[in-house]
């Protein structure tokens, strides 16, 4: 780099800048390290490095047998901490042909669709942080306190869950514990259109989000996105309709983009906003439907541990599971081998992998206030935004924390809104 | 698009170069809707005209490459989903690619899909292959200075019985 | 009833560090600061850089990566400090006791004052961690008084 030189020597006329972000925050996520060049206030590079969470979980899980495997992949997110066992539960299930009773499809459904209305609510929650509106965050985690209490009713943990098992589920939804489910349904129902309200209506909000961090059809297509982000930018991909499991192959769920809220799609952050609180709504009627249709019957194919274990010893091929989780396609490869109690091999793919690309494109042309809330509208299972490390050229180097950030983009708001 | 169609598109642009192929179908719901998983393997030399070939006439969606340390060679299962956007629409196609461990190369397709460089940068790091003509070829989620692979079998591994006191890849402090 | 520490007298100040946590922890800590459970009342708050805080939360099984930021993280915290660390995986290594990229536990990287177990913690045991770890900075405030 023999230009770099020149660049010392000249700092003025080195026309863009770098500044890190990360690793470490302090206030919501994983750690991830992002490094933006600025030409002025504008984002005209990215380079994204994770890694610092990168704890080896499937080299783990390749030395464990596949009951401890479970208890593993429900620890690679604690958001989306059904997410991973459901895709993990029908990727073995189809490499060692387990069936699952129908009751067992129906809770697995239920939880994971309770699941999504916990982290689209925590989702708004943090966007509305990032933009400055604390009231909002308050307001919106006030909410999912419900949904946590449901699922701590239904499960008997808050977060990881522990529901499925190969061939089935661990506990019934008993009837008292469907009203029970009936009534914070209906909860959230009457709650949601003042949270739509508080949203879409908000003027500061519709300004600090419309055209920021917008992503095109095509690159969404094209970077492979997954969840609401792909959806926001207007490509009708789900799992749960494409390629249905569980009891969505019965309830018919569609992939709900901004064309449902009567706007064309732009991919931006205020798009992906629209389509999390709709698909909250969506997972409300999955929900009730589910619970009314839910049929009588088994909860698991082979009921005592020591002979699924034995079975699953047994059992060789390979299988693929997939699941929609709150952010997207979770995918999970298994292979086995009859004689070996661990998988040969296991690969997991969680959304934020495949929405990593489709962060550049959303940065690129942004300004620096708006870097927390671009980052957030992927609702990312890892971010970094507390630690801006500021550097020119010549080397020398300031620090910004979250606090100046989080004021840079508190003062656009304001400054917005004259 | 049905298993079929995608299998005799397939058959009719590479014919021999399709060493096997293979078709699983579960049902599920209660009308027992099928849903398919397609299976191709082929050779290291097609993988990429067979991904121009499906790109050609469908938006090919690439989850993720899966890979398996069979011990002389390593298979590359590249997970796709093609068709989206209707009810039971998409297909899962894996194209299953083996690499003899003496010459660990494998074709790069951010050419044809972008979005496939993450899952091709952690191959690099974790197995050990090289992708040719990978626009960024820095390790993603290891340490830049990393040497060893960790989902090889083999002694590329590196890494010892007591892996959570592993200390001799240390990185130096600034 | 166990009275108050005298700690409780001044707002305390934390600080949360994510070393490769699932965000299982993380999301409850958060939930610990909203309304239902609502640690302002005690003058609990989080602050965004370590060197305004008295106590640091530390989640998750020390990655390799995140050792070295940790301890920098640590040395960056005024004196009186104490580190509460909260989860399984942080306490002991958890489920991830054998990993390659696993350098934990946190008390293997940076002296640990609470620890709160749980996967994950629920909010209450966080608040009561934090708590705790109040009576562990007035004993140390008062050996400095006294030193």
């Amino acid at each position: 780099m023999n230009n770099e030189s020149q660049k010392i020597t000249t700092p003025r006329q080195g026309k863009t800048y770098t500044i890190p972000i990360g690793p470490v925050h302090p206030a919501l996520k994983e750690p991830i390290e992002f490094s933006f060049e600025l030409d002025g206030e504008r984002i005209v590079g990215v380079d994204i490095r994770p890694g610092y969470a990168h704890r080896g979980i499937e080299f783990m899980g390749m030395k464990r047998n596949l009951i401890q495997v479970l208890y593993l992949s429900e620890r690679i997110c604690g958001i989306c901490s059904i997410s991973h066992p459901l895709a993990l539960t029908q990727a073995v299930e189809n490499a060692a042909g387990i069936e699952v009773p129908p009751r067992a499809q129906y809770i697995r459904t239920i939880i994971g669709e309770l699941e999504r209305i916990q982290s689209h609510l925590l989702w708004a929650g943090v966007a509305a942080h990032e933009l400055g509106f604390d009231t909002l965050l308050h307001l919106t985690w006030k909410v999912r306190e419900k949904v946590m209490d449901l699922l701590e009713d239904l499960t008997g943990n808050r977060v990881d869950y522990a529901i499925p098992i190969f061939g089935g589920v661990r506990r019934d939804i008993p009837a008292a514990k469907g009203d029970l489910a009936h009534a914070v349904l209906r909860y959230y129902r009457d709650l949601l259109q003042g949270l739509m309200d508080a949203f879409l209506e908000d003027k500061s909000v519709e300004m600090r989000t419309r055209h920021v961090g917008a992503l095109s059809r095509g690159d969404a297509l094209r970077l492979c996105a997954v969840g609401p982000t792909a959806r926001a930018a207007g490509v009708e991909k789900d799992v749960r309709q494409d390629m249905p499991y569980f009891a969505y192959a019965d309830l018919e769920v569609r992939a709900i983009t901004p064309r449902d809220f009567e706007q064309e799609p732009v991919g931006d952050v205020f798009d992906t906003i629209i389509v999390r609180l709709l698909e909250v709504a969506q997972s409300i009627e999955i929900v009730e439907r589910a619970l009314c249709e839910m049929p009588e019957g088994e909860l698991v194919s082979i009921p005592k541990v020591a002979a699924l274990l034995s079975f699953l010893k047994k059992a060789e091929g390979e299988g693929i599971g997939r699941h929609e989780a709150p952010r997207g396609e979770v995918f999970h490869y298994v292979r086995l081998e009859a004689g070996i109690e661990e998988p040969i091999v296991w690969k997991v793919k969680a959304p934020t992998y495949s929405n990593l690309m489709a962060w550049v494109p959303k940065f690129m042309g942004a300004e620096v206030a708006d870097i927390p809330i671009i980052a957030a509208s992927i609702d990312p299972c890892m971010c970094c935004m507390d630690r801006v490390h500021v550097a020119d050229r010549s080397g020398r180097a300031s620090i910004r924390m979250k606090e100046e950030l989080i004021r840079l983009s508190r003062e656009k708001t304001r400054r917005i809104l004259g | 698009m049905t298993p079929e169609a995608l299998l005799s598109t397939f058959r009719e642009a590479f014919g021999e170069k399709i060493l096997s192929t293979r078709t699983v179908t579960h049902s599920v719901g209660r009308e027992r809707h099928a849903v398919h998983n397609v299976w191709i393997e082929m050779g290291r030399e097609t993988l990429h005209d067979a991904v121009a070939h499906l790109t050609s006439f469908s938006h090919l969606h690439l989850s993720v490459i899966s890979g398996d340390d069979l011990g002389e060679a390593i298979a590359f299962n590249y997970h796709f989903a093609v068709g989206f956007g209707e009810r039971f629409g998409e297909v899962v196609l894996t194209i299953r690619v083996v690499v003899p461990k003496g010459d660990l190369r494998l074709p790069t397709l951010t050419d044809l899909i972008p979005g496939a460089l993450t899952s091709e940068r952690e191959k690099q790091e974790f197995f050990g292959v090289v992708v040719e003509g990978i626009p960024d070829p820095r390790h993603l989620f290891l340490p830049q200075e990393a040497t060893f692979h960790p989902w090889r079998k083999d002694e590329a591994a590196a890494i010892g019985r007591e892996t959570r006191h592993l200390v001799d890849w240390e990185t130096p402090h600034e | 009833m166990r009275r108050l520490p005298r700690s409780f007298k001044r707002a305390l100040w934390v600080y949360h560090v994510a070393t490769g946590s699932c965000n299982g922890c993380d999301i409850e800590i958060v939930a610990a600061l909203t309304p239902r459970y609502d640690a302002e009342r005690f003058g609990i708050m989080l602050t965004g850089t370590p060197r305004h805080a008295d106590v640091l939360l530390v989640t998750g099984p020390v990655t390799r990566p995140m050792r070295e930021r940790l301890i920098r993280i640590y040395d960056q915290t005024p004196d009186p400090k104490a580190v509460v660390v909260v989860g399984g995986c942080g306490s002991t290594g958890g489920v991830f006791y054998d990993s390659y990229n696993v350098r934990g536990p946190v008390d293997a990287v940076v002296p640990v004052a609470v620890y709160v177990p749980g996967c994950p913690c629920r909010p209450e045991a966080i608040l009561d961690g934090v708590v705790k770890a109040a009576v562990e900075l007035e004993k140390l405030e008062r050996s400095e008084v006294s030193a």
